[in-house]
């Protein structure tokens, strides 16, 4: 028997107004399979009230799944892609892939995005130079046109798990929890736990000795300024405008810890009932919340990048994501530490190997996971500054610096030059070639080196030459169909051959 | 049928709705142009929105001028709909102010 995603024809209707999104891919049958069961193990765990959110799947270019509430009734918008958008960089971050395939995939994303924008001469400029790199690599590795990927297959089959069924129930997990969090009643002292933690930890030790403490979960977010050639003009640190609506963020930001509880009690379940072990879950699960985080910071930089050579500022903004990986890893203690009450199955799923998870959960690993989250922010500021063709910042000022300054430099300064204690070479991706494992993370290179090019290519401020006769613009005005342009790169990545580019 | 769907950062809805509401009885509007508290959006990068679709036509249009200034300083979206083509303005920029206008101008009735 098939079930109805619960969608009547008003509904859609409202729907369609509201969503004017471009169509990636058509849903295919196995997808909607894993969706169902889901769905039908998402209504199992919640009860009743969880009935009433009708649940939407789409697949668009604008790989974004939500909450809606219209007219008070709540629609789970489902976005595939998005879930496939994780998928790519779980599955190469795991894997330990190079930086340049990441980053080959942050271009994509990027591409779609100003294709939805409507500037489509600016998605192919970006496709053409993400071609032209990966062509580049190529030649650096000897291996032309094929393409050289060492990677890591370990655990290859629990990731392929997570990714199929774990993380789709997750994210559908979460977004029904925006709705179940009114039902306080059912995880009333789970939720009692998560605002104890948010007030236990939300004032940061300082960084320096006897520095000041700062909020870790509120942070001022900073604006980069560009003058009328397009070059960067100084910066802007916003808090005083924020603290008008900080009890409204603090709020919003504790529904989105609230609602990632269940998530993690719904994709547990299915962990568990496909013997995922939980040490691989953990690791895997905080991959998804960087991938999310990348992601969140495309869609909110790559709009205010100004176009052309000219005046405008780009707000960085601040991630959540930082707040909720945080309140994240905490939770998990607490069920193991048998603090947060949850459903048996999910209390004997993660006490099962204690002693693993229990090391992840260290100390030491809750510092890297928060400095791993920063990172996004510091290199999204760099790539920017950079991308406009500014050069790298030289005689930054130190650690030393800042301990001599007062209580505010203290604070902001260090923050504002974070980009560029990271090595110049972190957002040149034509010089990660031979990447083998040692100094960043191949996702933090390839994020930076591809917010770096996508705005010189918004900026108009990077030359993007043809590579190998391959011109995207060129096929377009010929006729070919935009998104299999865009998409083509990936093609060649998965196929390991430059060549593998489909006819147009 | 032109609709307008306009997002603006669920912390500053209520400003918005004020704002609106004061440029309704400046324009001497009639209270049924007045916008409710909108639907929320909540992506799951936890970025929440309030939502509204604005139907233009004579009375909502010159409001709908006036506030593209708020969503210009609170980083709101908005997105303008016909028969024939969707206009997206994420992230709206001062200089792209002119261009809503012309295309709301274009799309009276």
């Amino acid at each position: 028997m098939t079930r109805q995603w619960g969608l009547g024809s008003s509904m859609r209707d409202q729907l369609r107004i509201r969503l004017n999104r471009t169509v990636s891919s058509s849903l295919n049958l196995h997808q909607r399979d894993i969706l169902r069961e889901c769905c039908d193990e998402a209504f199992e765990l919640y009860g009743a009230g969880s009935r009433d959110i009708c649940v939407m799947p789409i697949s668009t270019t604008d790989w974004s799944s939500e909450l809606r509430r219209i007219g008070g009734k709540p629609v789970v918008v489902l976005d595939m892609e998005q879930i496939n958008a994780m998928s790519y960089l779980v599955y190469r971050e795991i894997c330990v892939d190079r930086p340049i395939f990441q980053y080959c995939e942050y271009m994509i994303r990027i591409s779609e995005l100003l294709a939805e924008l409507n500037e489509v001469d600016a998605a192919l400029s970006v496709v053409q130079l993400n071609h032209n790199r990966l062509s580049q690599y190529a030649r650096d590795c000897g291996s032309y046109p094929g393409l050289s990927r060492p990677m890591f297959f370990g655990g290859i089959e629990a990731l392929q798990i997570f990714l199929a069924r774990v993380l789709p129930s997750f994210i559908l997990g979460h977004e029904i929890g925006h709705v179940g969090e009114s039902q306080r009643e059912i995880f009333k002292d789970a939720f009692a736990a998560i605002e104890n933690c948010w007030e236990a930890n939300q004032i940061k030790e300082p960084v320096w000795g006897e520095g000041p403490s700062s909020y870790r979960f509120m942070v001022p977010s900073i604006r980069q300024k560009f003058d009328d050639y397009g070059m960067p003009s100084g910066c802007l640190i916003a808090g005083i405008e924020r603290s008008r609506v900080m009890a409204k963020e603090i709020a919003l930001c504790l529904s989105e810890c609230k609602a990632d509880f269940f998530g993690l009690i719904l994709s547990t379940r299915l962990a568990a009932k496909y013997n995922l072990p939980p040490e691989q879950m953990f690791s895997m699960l905080l991959e998804t919340l960087r991938a999310i985080d990348r992601f969140s910071v495309i869609r909110r930089v790559v709009p205010q990048i100004p176009r052309g050579e000219c005046r405008g500022s780009v707000d960085f903004g601040a991630s959540r994501i930082a707040c909720r990986i945080f309140i994240l890893v905490r939770v998990i203690k607490g069920i193991i530490e048998k603090t947060i009450p949850v459903p048996p199955e999910t209390l004997q799923y993660w006490t099962s190997n204690p002693e693993v998870v229990d090391s992840m959960l260290s100390e030491k690993g809750n510092k890297y996971i928060e400095h791993i989250t920063l990172a996004n922010d510091a290199t999204s500021r760099g790539g920017v500054y950079l991308g406009s063709g500014a050069p790298f910042p030289v005689n930054l000022p130190t650690e030393r610096d800042a301990q001599e300054g007062d209580d505010l430099t203290k604070k902001l300064m260090m923050p504002l030059y974070w980009p560029f204690h990271m090595p110049e070479n972190t957002y040149k991706i034509a010089s990660q070639s031979h990447w083998n494992g040692d100094g960043l993370p191949a996702g933090v290179i390839g994020f930076a080196s591809a917010i770096r090019d996508a705005t010189g290519v918004i900026m108009q401020a990077t030359p993007i030459g043809v590579e190998c006769g391959v011109n995207y613009k060129r096929k377009h005005t010929r006729g070919a169909n935009l998104l299999h342009l865009l998409h083509g790169v990936r093609r060649c990545v998965e196929a390991r051959n430059l060549l593998a580019m489909p006819r147009l | 049928m032109t609709n307008v769907v306009i997002r603006i950062p669920e912390e500053w809805s209520d400003e918005f709705v004020n704002l609106w509401r004061q440029l309704r009885l400046i324009d001497g509007g009639d209270v049924e142009l007045d916008l409710g508290p909108g639907d929320s959006v909540e992506p799951f990068d936890g970025q929440a929105f309030a939502e509204w679709v604005i139907i233009l036509s004579d009375s909502s249009i010159p409001i709908m001028t006036a506030i593209l200034g708020f969503l210009v300083a609170k980083r709101g979206e908005c997105e303008i709909s016909s028969e024939d083509k969707v206009y997206k303005f994420k992230s709206m920029k001062t200089s792209k102010i002119r261009e809503v206008m012309d295309i709301i101008e274009g799309k009276k009735d």
